[in-house]
């Protein structure tokens, strides 16, 4: 869920960003800071699952039909994640930092672009990768 | 803080595979923090505030190029990318 908020938000700024007035601008430094907290949601929520709940899962998928559903694909994820915070924690800051300089400072937007770019395809691809683990423990169960 | 977030991505590369490749490593991660998981965290939110420090006296006397590191900040995050992807698919049909 707060994967899903995290691709919204981060989705959200660079839309808003692509060609910013003042009020865009607001409405993209609250966004930054939603997916911010999506993203720390997400590692805590997410964390607690990985590290509680998800062993038995991960006993079940690997003895299934589809072992790569953990061995590629849930040990790609675990660590590919652990990286959308900090970028969003730089978004963030670029964003509240620069403000309304935004309009006029082409280098700070094309920066912000490039990160809520990558934290947004980032969101998809951790979600998508989500699916497939999940595809994976159906098809164990049989 | 930008360097911050180019190092600790490059610092999870390097946990990633080392824990995998060097089980003390990964031994000891678990054993420190309760899990690997969780030891690598924590890792990289200590080396992310350490570089933030250690960086912003020199970023505040330099004028730098966003474009510059955010576009190496983006080719270094899709290289991270690729290699876990393709390490942990190497691992598992020849590991």
């Amino acid at each position: 869920m707060f994967g899903e908020l995290a691709f919204v938000t981060f989705g959200w700024v660079f839309v808003e960003l692509i060609e910013p007035t003042k009020t865009r601008i607001i409405r993209a430094k609250w966004a930054t800071l939603a997916g911010f907290l999506g993203t720390i949601l997400s590692w805590i929520a997410g964390g607690y699952y990985y590290v509680a709940l998800y062993p038995k899962a991960r006993t079940l998928i690997r003895g299934g039909p589809w072992p790569w559903g953990h061995l590629i694909i849930m040990e790609a994820k675990e660590h590919l994640f652990l990286i959308g915070p900090f970028l969003g924690a730089l978004l963030l800051f670029i964003v509240w930092w620069k403000g309304e300089e935004l309009m006029v400072d082409k280098d700070s937007r094309w920066a912000s672009l490039v990160l809520s770019g990558i934290l947004t395809v980032g969101a998809i691809m951790m979600l998508f990768m989500g699916a497939i683990i999940g595809i994976s423990e159906r098809v164990a169960l049989g | 803080m930008g360097a911050a977030a180019l190092i600790t991505t490059i610092a999870i590369l390097v946990m990633t595979v080392g824990s995998e490749l060097y089980d003390p490593l990964k031994a000891w991660l678990a054993a420190t923090f309760g899990h690997h998981w969780i030891g690598k965290g924590v890792l990289s939110i200590v080396i992310f505030v350490v570089v933030i420090a250690l960086s912003y006296p020199r970023l505040t006397k330099a004028e730098r190029s966003m474009t510059t590191w955010s576009n190496r900040l983006f080719a270094v995050v899709v290289l991270v990318t690729v290699i876990i992807i393709g390490f942990f698919t190497y691992e598992f049909f020849f590991g």
